[in-house]
């Protein structure tokens, strides 16, 4: 675990450097992503501009909910999305074996090697705009309820991490598909709004197949007191299992890799 | 003539060996049409939402989904790696033949594939959302909302084609990307329809070509854009063309000359 730890700093560290090599280019980056959040966010006013709620959410607390996933969109794309496109690259061009070789947990490094800050600016601006759109419009909440809050909200990262992880190793059996990042943004994008509008099949499909109820909208809900702190457990069990799997997983599709050429 | 034709037919080869990709993207833009019919069906509010009824708002949807896959000539990504890693030279630049025609043969290659990925998921969903969906009112709706999509490719090839081209004079140039995307969904009403943004906004949309990439042949087909308006709009949609086109062309003469590429 500190060994991981430590190997993040680095790799931290090191992507920092290379950010530092275009600092322009990370300055635009940066300025047209929380321009891409901030649209969202006016998305919101919009829509409620012209309907008066969406399943019983009201226009406050759907713009919560707005913030709340971008903040989650944009830590994933900080690492998780750059670190698993590069892995989709390794398996399908036969890159992996300087990974394996080392003596690292190489699904592990993997999947946070590779970083992008401009979502970095983004996360933390989000996370100023949260905290400030909290207190102007006057929501009491609780201690408990934002700790809560943080544990729902990591193990739907996990959740969700796995998830990803899981789809790109299936690289090792379909070679030719470059573009699961493709799903991964939309499928988090379903979480714009509060998964209780689906019902039915839909329901099914987009809140709890693809497990978008964990993005947003049920960390939002116990933040904002609409549901009990303890709820926070179900996304933790979730978590767990997510992850064994996606574990279990790459150990079992790591017998499939037959590298390039060593 | 000949030779475009074998670009097409090589492109149309090369295609299918992107067919797990092509899933993967059929899948993907599902959702956010899934996403945004559901948010209109379930939202709580009068008949009219900015001036579409609720059947109407699920059929934009839909068929925002078939513009975006018949109108989607978006060659910038391969063009500009054309250019960044020198193959360019071998592919375009000494051979006889117009680099425009040439990427737009192999463009239409690809979608003369993907068109039928397109229009089978659009029947899908007209089907799973068949009573919502609103079949079209005459004949002229469908011919004018046709025509003005064939324009928007033509639009859309253009414009991205100019990205490519800025290849020629930079080395990181995806920003251009992320806000042509911005701009569609946003100002070009594949969010939204444009009748939700403020007045002012809507006014500069009518002007600015992104809603000549998409929203404006769903108005058509809806019935949203009266008809003394159809011909200046078409006019528009028109003139944009002519100036991406050129610009196109004198990127393309101006980035020759000041194109430096190494190991060809």
């Amino acid at each position: 675990m500190k060994r991981n730890l430590q190997l993040f700093l680095q790799f931290v560290r090191v992507n920092w450097m290379g950010e530092m090599e275009f600092r322009f280019n990370l300055l635009i980056w940066s300025v047209i992503n929380v321009f891409w959040s901030a649209s969202f966010i006016l998305m919101i006013n919009l829509i409620y501009a012209n309907v008066n709620s969406i399943a019983g959410w009201d226009k406050t607390q759907a713009t919560v909910l707005v913030i709340i996933q971008n903040i989650f969109v944009g830590i994933i794309w900080f690492f998780v999305i750059p670190s698993l496109r590069d892995l989709s690259h390794k398996i399908r061009k036969g890159e992996l074996d300087f990974i394996l070789t080392k003596p690292v947990d190489a699904s592990f490094v993997l999947s946070v090697h590779k970083q992008e800050f401009d979502s970095y600016v983004r996360v933390v601006t989000l996370i100023v705009a949260l905290c400030l759109y909290l207190a102007r419009n006057s929501f009491s909440i609780s201690p408990l309820s934002i700790v809560a809050f943080a544990v729902a909200f990591v193990s739907g990262l996990v959740i969700i991490y796995s998830l990803f992880f899981l789809l790109t190793t299936t690289n090792f059996w379909f070679i030719g598909i470059f573009n699961f990042d493709h799903l991964f943004m939309n499928a988090m994008d379903i979480a714009t709004f509060p998964s209780q509008m689906f019902s039915g099949a839909t329901k099914l499909i987009f809140v709890y197949l693809i497990p978008t109820l964990f993005i947003a909208t049920l960390p939002t809900q116990i933040l904002l007191g609409q549901i009990s702190p303890v709820a926070a457990l179900i996304p933790v069990a979730v978590a767990v299992v997510f992850y064994y799997l996606s574990q279990k997983f790459w150990n079992f599709a790591l017998r499939h890799y037959s590298s390039a050429s060593s | 003539m000949r030779k475009y034709l074998s670009y097409f037919k090589i492109s149309i080869g090369n295609t299918f060996a992107y067919r797990g990709p092509i899933i993967v993207w059929l899948v993907g833009n599902l959702f956010p049409i899934v996403t945004f019919s559901t948010l209109w069906l379930s939202a709580s509010a009068g008949n009219q939402i900015a001036g579409f009824t609720r059947a109407e708002l699920v059929t934009y949807y839909i068929l925002g989904l078939l513009v975006e896959w018949l109108t989607n000539w978006y060659p910038y990504y391969w063009i500009k790696d054309e250019i960044a890693d020198g193959s360019i030279v071998g592919s375009a630049l000494t051979k006889p033949i117009s680099n425009y025609w040439r990427i737009f043969s192999v463009e239409s290659g690809w979608h003369f594939v993907t068109f039928f990925f397109g229009v089978i998921s659009v029947i899908a969903l007209v089907l799973v959302a068949r009573n919502y969906f609103i079949f079209p009112y005459s004949l002229l709706n469908i011919v004018l909302s046709l025509a003005s999509v064939i324009l928007s490719i033509f639009l859309i090839f253009s414009l991205s084609l100019c990205m490519g081209y800025l290849a020629f004079w930079f080395t990181k140039i995806d920003a251009v990307d992320s806000l042509f995307w911005a701009a569609r969904m946003f100002l070009g009403g594949q969010a939204l329809p444009i009748s939700f943004l403020p007045h002012f906004m809507r006014v500069i949309t009518f002007a600015l070509p992104f809603r000549y990439m998409f929203s404006f042949p769903l108005e058509i087909y809806l019935g949203k854009v009266p008809a003394s308006q159809l011909p200046s709009a078409f006019i528009i949609q028109a003139v944009w063309i002519v100036i991406f086109v050129l610009l196109a062309r004198l990127m393309w003469i101006k980035g020759n000359q000041a194109y430096t590429s190494f190991g060809n």
